[in-house]
């Protein structure tokens, strides 16, 4: 298959290029001796695949960041490099870049990686190892809930979104009856079992709950439904593609209610996609450019300079992995063992107290899981409004 | 009631849908004998070529169905004669490999040159509506309706009494017997795939705009052809119709009446008893009657 023979070509082009720098960095090491040996960092996640294009903009986020601690003189006076590994959203993938990372490049701190799946299958590995890892992306709640001490995850989990959606949307309109729409997956009725309690709690109505499945184009017959149960309000609890085409039909079929919805509504494609048909929906973000927060500021400058368009949620995640990792192998200090030094890493990790990052400030629970606030924004003629937090 | 009735219009949205994709599928079935994997790639092809022509280009709308149907034509031809006509005859093996790398080929071709992603294909009728007695849908949500109907009825018209047709009829019911007779079986091949494949591109143009575009919506198109083929009878070209709205209706009043839970199941659940009580789809008889 076609597929099959190009993912070839990029595995050996990535195992060249990985060559190609190694020799680079041991010239470098050449050429001045007095240098220490570079702090090497893994990094998982979905470089070719069906999730290549996050999957890229994660990895220039890492790049950025790595730059600019190097331009500053390192870490305790290391340069810092980062070593990528592809998973091609495979979990068994994943798991052999993980022990590669751990194991043979002996890398002190692991990022990654995009899905939670492959989360899930390769932490074993990490946790094994003892090898301190920051996931910015995958979202399941099982990874920071399954007891694993080296896994620390720098973004707001699903029932974490849905509830401070929940909470604004209870606490600034005075909505009766709210419809869920959602995908028939983990994701999706996770969603709606987070948000459908939420409502009941505040003595407000679910007066529907309809799903439809991945790759479905038509809603017109759960719309239908929903429009004649007469709610207030409509939660969409899916991805850009199918949730654009709710909202389209949902206007089509003149169902004009409060759109309601999250992260993935809130990226630049969704709008694009929806074409008009988002206008006043409201939804969560990780990651929002309009700030005046000034390192947000100055990570939307950099990246612009550098890759020439402005970042997104996943490039923001992955770059603040970065600075978290920066600040605990800061604080760690040196060690000449590696498993001490990844264990001091690990400790300094659960220590970290309000670090300031691009997605608002981190502090790690006992379970490794950053308090992180998400925005709520609201779709007013192709540009998102800050709702929450504002004057930040 | 006017619930029931905006289900029902609903229902034969997805019908038609249903029935375009699959008409043509059970046509090449029906004359040629082989099983298209590559079906639902054409379609998507299909929507792609109108895409280009009314988006890019900005051509008319009705030009643009039109000029999609009619390149398709030229396409269907071109992989009658690249890749049917060497399997002609071959086990049943070599046909599922040469059509699914058929498939193949399409689909990663889409996505090279026209990105994964999905696009918009607006027409003008997205956003005219018509609301009547409370329910509401677009021009375009009507216009497929309408133009399946008038596509199905020239199609019935051309295979009862045009020449071609019934030349059509002869070879879907005996292949050698019709060539001995002194059809000429190229040409109904050529002129099969032509018709197939600008079907499945009227599809693809019609539905585009109310859906998206993308390489990826030739493989949630080609399970449900597949299933309404199936019950419609393979080659049986009223079945499909029939078997596309029946579809169709059922899985919007299932959602209306029932649940979403359970539209998917309710759908194969009545393909899986049709094949039970009558293997040979809704209308089975023991020689069926194909195309």
């Amino acid at each position: 298959m076609i597929g099959t023979k190009t993912r070839a070509l990029v595995a050996l082009l990535l195992v060249a290029s990985v060559l190609v720098s190694g020799l680079l960095v041991a010239g470098c090491s050449k050429a001045e001796k007095t240098e220490k040996e570079p702090i090497k960092i893994g990094v998982i996640g979905p470089f070719t695949g069906p999730n290549a294009k996050p999957g890229g903009r994660m990895r220039e986020g890492i790049e950025l960041a790595v730059e600019e601690i190097n331009a500053k003189g390192g870490i305790n006076g290391r340069k810092i490099v980062a070593i990528f590994e592809d998973d091609a959203s495979q979990p068994a993938q994943s798991v052999a870049a993980a022990e590669k990372l751990t194991t043979r490049d002996e890398v002190l701190l692991v990022i990654g990686a995009y899905n939670s799946a492959c989360v899930l299958a390769h932490m074993k590995v990490t946790e094994r190892e003892k090898t301190p890892q920051i996931n910015p992306i995958a979202v399941a709640t099982a990874i920071t809930e399954s007891g694993n001490k080296y896994m620390f995850r720098n973004c707001a989990t699903n029932p974490m979104q849905v509830s401070q959606l929940a909470d604004y949307v209870l606490k600034n309109f005075n909505f009766q009856k709210f419809a869920m729409l959602f995908e028939n997956t983990d994701y999706g009725r996770g969603i709606a079992e987070v948000f459908g309690p939420s409502v009941k709690r505040a003595g407000k109505q679910v007066v529907a709950e309809e799903t439809y499945n991945i790759g479905d184009t038509d809603f017109y017959s759960q719309l239908t439904k929903i429009k004649n149960l007469g709610p207030d309000a409509l939660l969409i609890g899916g991805n850009l593609t199918e949730g654009s085409q709710i909202a389209r039909q949902a206007r089509e079929l003149g169902l004009n209610v409060q759109l309601l919805g999250l992260g993935g509504l809130s990226s630049p494609e969704f709008d694009q996609l929806c074409d008009g048909a988002n206008e006043g929906l409201i939804c969560t973000s990780y990651f929002e450019l309009a700030t005046d927060d000034p390192l947000v500021k100055k990570f939307v400058e950099a990246y612009q300079k550098k890759f020439g368009k402005p970042p997104e949620m996943f490039a923001a995640a992955a770059y603040e992995a970065v600075y978290i990792a920066e600040e605990a192998i800061k604080k760690a200090g040196e060690h000449k063992n590696l498993a001490e030094w990844r264990q001091a890493v690990r400790d300094a990790l659960a220590n970290i107290k309000d670090l300031p990052g691009v997605q608002g400030p981190t502090t790690f629970d006992e379970k490794g899981q950053a308090d992180k606030k998400v925005y709520i924004v609201q779709w007013k003629n192709h540009e998102k409004v800050i709702l929450y937090p504002t004057g930040k | 009631m006017q619930n029931f009735i905006q289900q029902v219009m609903n229902g034969l949205v997805l019908g038609s849908v249903y029935a375009l994709i699959a008409l043509g599928l059970t046509m090449i079935y029906g004359v040629l004998g082989l099983i298209n994997w590559a079906h639902g790639e054409v379609y998507m092809v299909g929507a792609f070529v109108g895409y280009i022509l009314a988006v890019r280009m900005g051509l008319h709308y009705f030009v643009a169905l039109v000029g999609a149907m009619l390149i398709m034509a030229v396409f269907g031809i071109v992989v009658e004669r690249v890749v049917f006509l060497p399997l002609r005859g071959r086990p049943n093996m070599n046909v599922i490999i040469g059509t699914l790398g058929l498939s193949v080929f399409l689909l990663d071709g889409a996505n090279l040159t026209m990105g994964p992603d999905p696009v918009r294909f607006p027409s003008i009728y997205t956003d005219q509506f018509i609301r009547i007695l409370g329910i509401s849908f677009t021009v375009q949500r009507l216009l497929v309706v309408v133009v399946t109907l008038v596509l199905i009825a020239v199609l019935r018209l051309f295979i009862k009494n045009h020449k071609l047709g019934k030349a059509m009829r002869a070879c879907s019911q005996d292949l050698q017997a019709a060539s001995l007779m002194g059809i000429e079986i190229n040409h109904v091949a050529m002129i099969t795939a032509a018709i197939a494949a600008s079907l499945a591109a009227a599809a693809g143009t019609l539905i585009g705009p109310i859906f998206l575009v993308n390489p990826q919506m030739s493989i949630a198109a080609v399970g449900k052809a597949f299933a309404v083929t199936i019950l419609g009878g393979l080659g049986n070209v009223e079945g499909a119709v029939v078997a596309g709205f029946t579809l169709g209706l059922a899985e919007s009043l299932t959602v209306a009446y029932i649940s979403s839970y359970l539209k998917e199941i309710v759908a194969f659940a009545i393909l899986i008893t049709t094949l039970i009580l009558n293997p040979e789809g809704i209308f089975g008889k023991h020689s069926v009657e194909k195309v």
